[in-house]
């Protein structure tokens, strides 16, 4: 996939990832991968860039396989980010497919 | 590269972030080889798996909103960069307070101005209101004042000056409490020229020989003159008393309903006000733990100031009745005081009033004993003097209530004796 697409799409994965349930990272990682072949290096800066703005929250969960992890939660601001990303992305796949079908019509 | 050197690389080129957060960083990073190593990978293909190395620093810096090309040319040791940062921070907030404070300042300076100009102005439309009010309530009250005043003066006129005469009146006539009258009648003080009674001056018929203030106190002349005044005294009392009742009724309706207007639309934005209150205490709360709502907490805030300010308004519209204090004497304008035709500042001084039947009697009885009839004898007996053809005295339709009558001291008769006596 092509990785301006992927980088595009990517918060929108993470976000409707984290909204179902509470993630640590490496989880998240291996969620996203199964939608997007994506470099794992790039989803902890995503995460942390997106704590820092408030869209999650994090806390740490013992664990019995190793140190804690750090969980990731999402916020009520998240929340609402993710819903405008989702209507942005709504709009703009059914234009690009509606140009897409035109174009394939003439 | 291994784990070891993949971490030691990482912390040189993020060594621009506090310790804190790289420690954080690193950490995400271990934990995340650990992981790929328990799945059966190595640490130098976990670490491929992270892709390049630069691309890697460049997202994290990013994520940090920092730019990666200067700060990865330019490294600063750990603390100067995070002593920069704080003091930036400090300055841009030092500065922020300051730019807040004077704007605060300003806004509020200017606030005060303007709230005492709006108090001035409204304070002057208050006064403007009130004199309209006062003379309009004037206007409505002075007909129901005059028909008050002509029904008090035909009381006067049938109850007790009809018997002796208007002239009595002035003696007789007393005060809305009862009281007798002090000073100059409210008919006297009616009589404009000399020789014109305050009757005449009132009714516009003679008071002297065509119809005389004495000849009313013939006994159907009365009965029927008392009876008339009854009715029209009546008459009037009554409309009075539905007008006045009226407008109170009237009046007490409008203030329920704007009362009751203003107490509703003051709980009702209250309620509001209150509902705003505890938007802003979530939002407050919301805010505290990081989440940016700052504009529309102060939103909150000001809608909530807002409604609160304009409930307590509402509540300061309210038609509060009037307290009457029982020790503070009656006003000056008085319906009361001007019927009786003395100042209300003159206090009540109480007289031996001058009683018009004992004049009367009086008069008849020097008249019987043959005495003068002495100047300031009363109209009545004036007139009667005049029916029986006997010379009308100098005075007699023109006579003072306060002047009293001076009885000549001069032995009397038996005959007069005995008509006194018959008289009482």
């Amino acid at each position: 996939m092509n990785a301006q697409f992927k980088k595009g799409v990517l918060e929108l994965i993470v976000l409707e990832s984290v909204r179902q349930k509470d993630m640590y990272g490496y989880e998240l990682v291996e969620e996203v991968s199964k939608v997007v072949d994506v470099n794992e290096g790039t989803i902890y800066p995503l995460l942390k860039r997106l704590t820092n703005e408030k869209y999650f929250e994090t806390y740490l969960r013992e664990s019995t396989e190793g140190p804690p992890r750090k969980y990731y939660h999402l916020t009520v601001a998240g929340i609402l980010y993710r819903e405008q990303l989702e209507a942005e992305w709504v709009e703009f796949s059914e234009r690009v497919g509606r140009f897409l079908e035109e174009r394939k019509g003439e | 590269m291994n784990k070891k050197e993949f971490t030691a690389a990482l912390r040189k080129s993020l060594a621009v972030l506090g310790e804190k957060e790289l420690q954080d960083i690193v950490n995400e990073y271990e934990q995340h080889i650990d992981m790929k190593m328990a799945e059966g990978l190595t640490e130098a293909e976990a670490i491929e798996d992270f892709g390049d190395f630069q691309e890697l620093i460049s997202e994290i810096l990013e994520a940090y909103q920092v730019d990666a090309d200067t700060e990865t040319e330019s490294p600063r040791t750990e603390e100067s960069a995070g002593e920069q940062f704080i003091g930036g921070i400090r300055n841009t907030g030092a500065g922020l307070i300051g730019i807040i404070g004077n704007a605060a300042g300003w806004l509020i300076r200017s606030a005060k101005g303007l709230a005492l100009w709006l108090w001035e102005i409204l304070k002057m439309i208050g006064a403007w209101l009130s004199r309209a009010l006062k003379w309009l309530w004037r206007q409505i009250r002075r007909p129901f004042v005059w028909l008050f005043a002509r029904s008090r003066e035909r009381d006067g006129e049938g109850e007790t000056a009809a018997p002796e005469g208007p002239e009595q009146v002035g003696a007789e006539e007393g005060g809305c409490d009862g009281r007798p009258a002090r000073g100059p009648s409210a008919d006297t003080a009616y009589a404009e020229q000399p020789g014109e009674t305050g009757y005449e001056a009132l009714t516009g018929e003679p008071a002297g020989r065509g119809r005389s203030a004495g000849s009313a106190g013939r006994p159907e002349k009365r009965e029927a003159r008392a009876s008339g005044a009854g009715f029209w005294r009546k008459l009037t009392g009554g409309i009075a008393a539905v007008v006045r009742g009226c407008v109170s009724i009237c009046l007490s309706v409008i203030r329920w309903c704007w009362n009751a207007g203003c107490a509703g639309a003051s709980l009702l934005i209250g309620i509001v006000g209150m509902f705003f209150l505890f938007a802003l205490g979530m939002l407050a709360v919301l805010l505290l733990n990081g989440y940016p709502l700052a504009g529309l907490t102060i939103c909150c805030l000001g809608a909530a100031v807002c409604l609160f300010a304009l409930a307590a308004f509402a509540l300061t519209l309210i038609w509060r009745k009037k307290q009457v204090n029982p020790n503070v004497p009656a006003p000056a304008d008085s319906a009361c005081v001007r019927a009786e035709g003395r100042s209300a500042e003159r206090p009540y001084a109480p007289e031996i009033p001058v009683s018009a039947g004992e004049t009367a009697w009086l008069a008849e009885r020097s008249r019987a004993m043959g005495d003068p009839v002495p100047a300031g004898e009363t109209a009545r007996s004036a007139d009667r003097s005049y029916e029986q053809g006997g010379p009308v005295p100098a005075g007699g339709t023109v006579r003072s209530a306060e002047r009293p009558y001076a009885p000549e001291k001069e032995p009397r008769s038996a005959a007069g004796e005995k008509e006194a006596e018959r008289h009482a």
